[in-house]
């Protein structure tokens, strides 16, 4: 039988309850112990809170009865509950094994000051002592407003806005959020309360303890059943506190790491991109494979310029940014007691300064061997130009003197015209003269253009040396024809000398014959034998004569 | 011309008398007519030679005119990066103002040094014409183009690696909780055995200065110190690894233990963590991060698929197990 004490018809939220509460205690207690639809309700409540707790050891009970009767759920239950390992349970099924253990679980309670009101390993638990084993401050915590001083309507609305109360105290309940837009100021009890339930169940893993109708429709619904529940929720967020306080940390350190990770990797991505940059680079620097021309050599020196001005630039960059990662990183590492940073294999420290050393000194060789590449290549172009010049000109010099050399027109040329060759010759003698120095200088320059290595320096040679043989022989040829010319005068010269003999001799002979040859056939009359004796003697003369 | 006037002579006479001239010279192969062209040419020839000549004057005055510009400028960059290099040096080293008070100073150089890149562009604009006008040498100046680029290069990164050494004393000081005057006195010490001056300590450097202390190190007590202040072994000791050396003690960092007491709430009070465990508490990210870093718990009372958060705590701060 229950009396209904009406009070007041609206709720109040201040503590003054509490002591009235306490006062109607032993009344209901009472009262309500008798009542199979309070009993049915406690079982409920009752069978759902030890589930939620037999959860976390992989187990569950269903009937409250025969699954505390051997006192092994009922032990595991109370170590769930208090975080302590109880004594070993025995595992008999004889009954006395059943009783021992319910007897270690009673101690166990007892020990921890909670008073256990008509029980005993024979007979059942209560629900309140449940109730009280869980946690004894959490009662003064908990903003408990009984919705009993209530007109025997139950609000859906006072559980969920206790339950917001208890949310708003806990920081970030993400839960906050999609539960409380869903509480409205309806006057849906039934709603209300199913809907707070189920969010509970779904989200707080608080199973429904609780009917929703029974509530609503039981003018003074079991405190104590109530209290429970709610208790479970307290629970849910104290031990989501501790939990989620333990998360934050973790997480916070995982953070860091992560970050750190995240640091490394990046450091060891960049180092790897630099290292393989110089590993490509170094070569084209290394490379000293000469080009024929000078404009091919300054398009290299144009190259290295880009590379120096624009390629280069961004990798020096690169590489700074390595290396403040790198302290950077190894800061924080110490910072948050963490190990020092060791790059991999190759990737050192030491690794990346020896490569950047590598790359620079082949960079500064490379520029002084384009540099004095250029300025070969500048003296070649030139020393080639005044090769062909000097050669054309000496060529074109050259042209026909051979022939005329070789002339044989000394043999038919008169005294006159062999001492007029002859000057010619002279003339012509002295310009070859003035040639040597020429084919000297087309030597010599024939010989440079070899020792700094021209590239065409074979067709050079193969000129330079036709020349200098037709230098030889226009050399002979010159010598011959002044032989032949000296020769040919001196001949002339002693023709001359005898025609001048000759003249000298045949002169006054050629007038004496003719005297002679007068007197030969002179007329002659003769009278005495003697004066054609002096004639005889005459004529005679003259044949001696001529011998 | 004397030559020529032989040349007429004879025509002269020639006529007078009225000799009649086959026109051939005996003696010679050259005529008069030749002689006169060649003359022609030779002087034809030397105006040509003098404009060729001119030209190259020209040239090589617009080279000597290039050689000046690009000294002019080598000249005054050569040494404001000189100056600037020796300033940003003295800023780190000095114990001027706060940690924040030089770092401002630092970023002004930044910026100057970013404004006068404009100077550097143009230098290589000049270089870049002397270059393709041939000229390879400058007596106007001892700085050539290669010195400059170097000297900024170096320039760049020593400004970039000060700024980044004042932000990580920043992070130490902060994360340490160091008061300025005692940054003042770290660096004063520093200074003090940094004998080469160029703000590093060599290993003999270190160890007079912890000998000055009062430290009283034996042969392994400093290698293992070594090891903790250049873990890197780069040979030196910069200001970064000193101060935390001498504040080593005073860190409130996360320490392994509270990390494993954590997982242990996570874990209801296991030695070991489960999968399900983790993907519950944790966010997904961090969970799976915990899944695969875990090695296997092994113990009497796990289930498989237990995880063993002790030893990755440990591995988290360096400390092994082993």
């Amino acid at each position: 039988m229950m009396t209904m004490t009406q009070v007041e018809t609206t709720v109040h939220y201040d503590n003054g309850y509490e002591d009235e509460y306490m006062l109607q205690e032993d009344e209901w207690d009472r009262d309500m112990l008798l009542d199979p639809a309070w009993e049915q309700q406690q079982r409920k409540t009752f069978t759902a809170w030890c589930n939620s707790h037999l959860r976390k050891a992989g187990t569950q009970i269903e009937n409250i009865e025969e699954d505390f009767r051997n006192g092994l759920k009922l032990m595991l239950l109370l170590e769930v509950i208090s975080g302590e390992r109880l004594p070993k349970p025995d595992r008999g099924k004889m009954r006395f094994h059943k009783i021992a253990n319910v007897n270690k679980a009673l101690e166990f309670i007892t020990s921890k000051g909670v008073k256990l009101v008509s029980i005993g390993a024979e007979g059942g638990l209560t629900f309140r002592d449940c109730g009280r084993e869980c946690k004894d401050d959490s009662w003064n915590d908990l903003d408990y407003h009984p919705p009993l001083r209530h007109s025997g309507h139950f609000s859906g609305r006072n559980i969920c806005q206790r339950r917001s109360s208890a949310v708003v105290s806990e920081k970030d309940c993400p839960l906050q959020e999609c539960q409380c837009p869903k509480l409205p100021c309806q006057d849906d009890p039934l709603g209300n309360l199913n809907l707070a339930f189920d969010i509970a169940e779904k989200h707080l893993d608080i199973p429904k303890m609780l009917d929703a109708e029974d509530i609503i429709n039981t003018p003074k619904p079991d405190e104590r059943a109530i209290m429970t529940y709610v208790s479970c929720f307290y629970h849910a967020f104290a031990g989501a506190e501790q939990a989620e306080t333990a998360a934050n940390r973790i997480c916070k350190v995982l953070g860091v790491n992560q970050e750190n990770e995240k640091m490394m990797e990046e450091y060891e991505r960049l180092a790897s991109e630099l290292l393989e940059w110089i590993r490509r680079t170094t070569p084209w620097l290394e490379n000293r494979t000469p080009e024929k021309t000078m404009a091919e050599m300054q398009r290299k020196l144009e190259d290295f310029r880009d590379y120096r001005r624009q390629h280069k630039p961004p990798k020096v960059q690169e590489k700074c940014q390595l290396e403040i990662n790198f302290n950077t990183l190894q800061t924080k590492l110490r910072i948050s007691n963490r190990p020092a940073f060791m790059p991999s294999e190759g990737k050192m420290v030491s690794d990346i300064a020896s490569a950047w050393q590598g790359l620079e000194q082949a960079e500064k060789g490379y520029e002084e061997w384009l540099l004095t590449e250029i300025r070969r290549l500048e003296r070649l172009d030139h020393l080639a130009e005044k090769f062909r010049q000097k050669a054309t000109n000496h060529e074109n010099w050259a042209s026909g003197k051979e022939l005329i050399l070789s002339q044989k027109d000394y043999e038919t040329a008169t005294l006159i015209e062999i001492r007029a060759l002859l000057r010619k010759h002279e003339a012509f003698e002295s310009d070859l003269a003035a040639h040597q120095d020429r084919v000297e200088q087309i030597a010599a320059i024939a010989q440079e253009l070899n020792e700094l290595d021209y590239h065409d320096v074979a067709a050079v040679n193969q000129r330079c040396q036709s020349i200098c043989d037709l230098w030889d022989k226009l050399g002979t040829l010159t010598q011959k024809r002044r032989e032949s010319l000296e020769r040919t005068e001196k001949l002339l010269e002693t023709i001359d000398q005898l025609f001048l003999e000759f003249a000298k001799r045949s002169a006054p002979f050629n007038n004496w014959m003719e005297g002679a040859m007068e007197d030969l056939q002179d007329m002659f009359i003769v009278h005495t034998t003697e004066e054609v004796q002096s004639l005889i003697s005459g004529s005679r003369a003259v044949q001696s004569y001529s011998t | 011309m004397a030559t020529l006037g032989i040349h007429n002579e004879i025509l002269k006479i020639a006529q007078t008398y009225g000799i009649k001239l086959s026109g051939i010279n005996p003696y010679t192969t050259l005529s008069p007519q030749d002689v006169s062209n060649k003359w022609d040419a030779v002087k034809h020839l030397v105006p040509l030679r003098d404009q060729m000549l001119q030209e190259e004057v020209a040239r090589q005055q617009a080279n000597e005119r290039l050689r000046r510009q690009f000294a002019a400028q080598a000249n005054i960059i050569g040494p404001w990066i000189q100056t600037k290099m020796e300033e940003i040096s003295h800023v780190s080293v000095d114990i001027a103002g706060s940690l924040e008070e030089q770092m401002n100073s630092l970023k002004q150089y930044e910026q100057n040094i970013i404004n006068y890149k404009s100077n550097i562009d143009k230098l290589e604009g000049d270089h870049q014409l002397s270059q393709e006008s041939l000229i390879f040498d400058n007596k106007h100046t001892n700085y050539s183009m290669e010195h400059v680029r170097v000297g900024w290069e170096q320039l760049l990164t020593t400004i970039a690696r000060t700024i980044n050494e004042v932000e990580n004393q920043i992070l130490t000081r902060d994360a340490k909780g160091i008061s300025q005057e005692q940054l003042n006195e770290f660096r004063a010490s520093f200074n003090h055995f940094d004998r080469k001056r160029n703000g590093m300590m060599d290993p003999d450097d270190f160890r007079a200065c912890l000998i000055s202390m009062g430290y009283d190190l034996g042969e392994v007590e400093f290698a293992r110190i070594m090891t903790l202040v250049d873990p890197n072994n780069t040979g030196v000791v910069t200001f970064q690894a000193f101060i935390d050396f001498m504040t080593r003690e005073t860190a409130e960092t996360d320490t392994a233990e509270q990390v494993m007491a954590s997982f242990k709430i996570l874990a209801s009070d296991k030695n070991y963590i489960t999968v399900e465990e983790l993907r519950r508490e944790l966010p997904p990210e961090q969970a799976e991060y915990c899944i695969s870093r875990m090695t296997r718990y092994i113990g009497a009372d796990s289930p498989s698929g237990a995880l063993d958060y002790i030893s990755f705590s440990s591995a988290l701060y360096g400390e092994s197990d082993l």
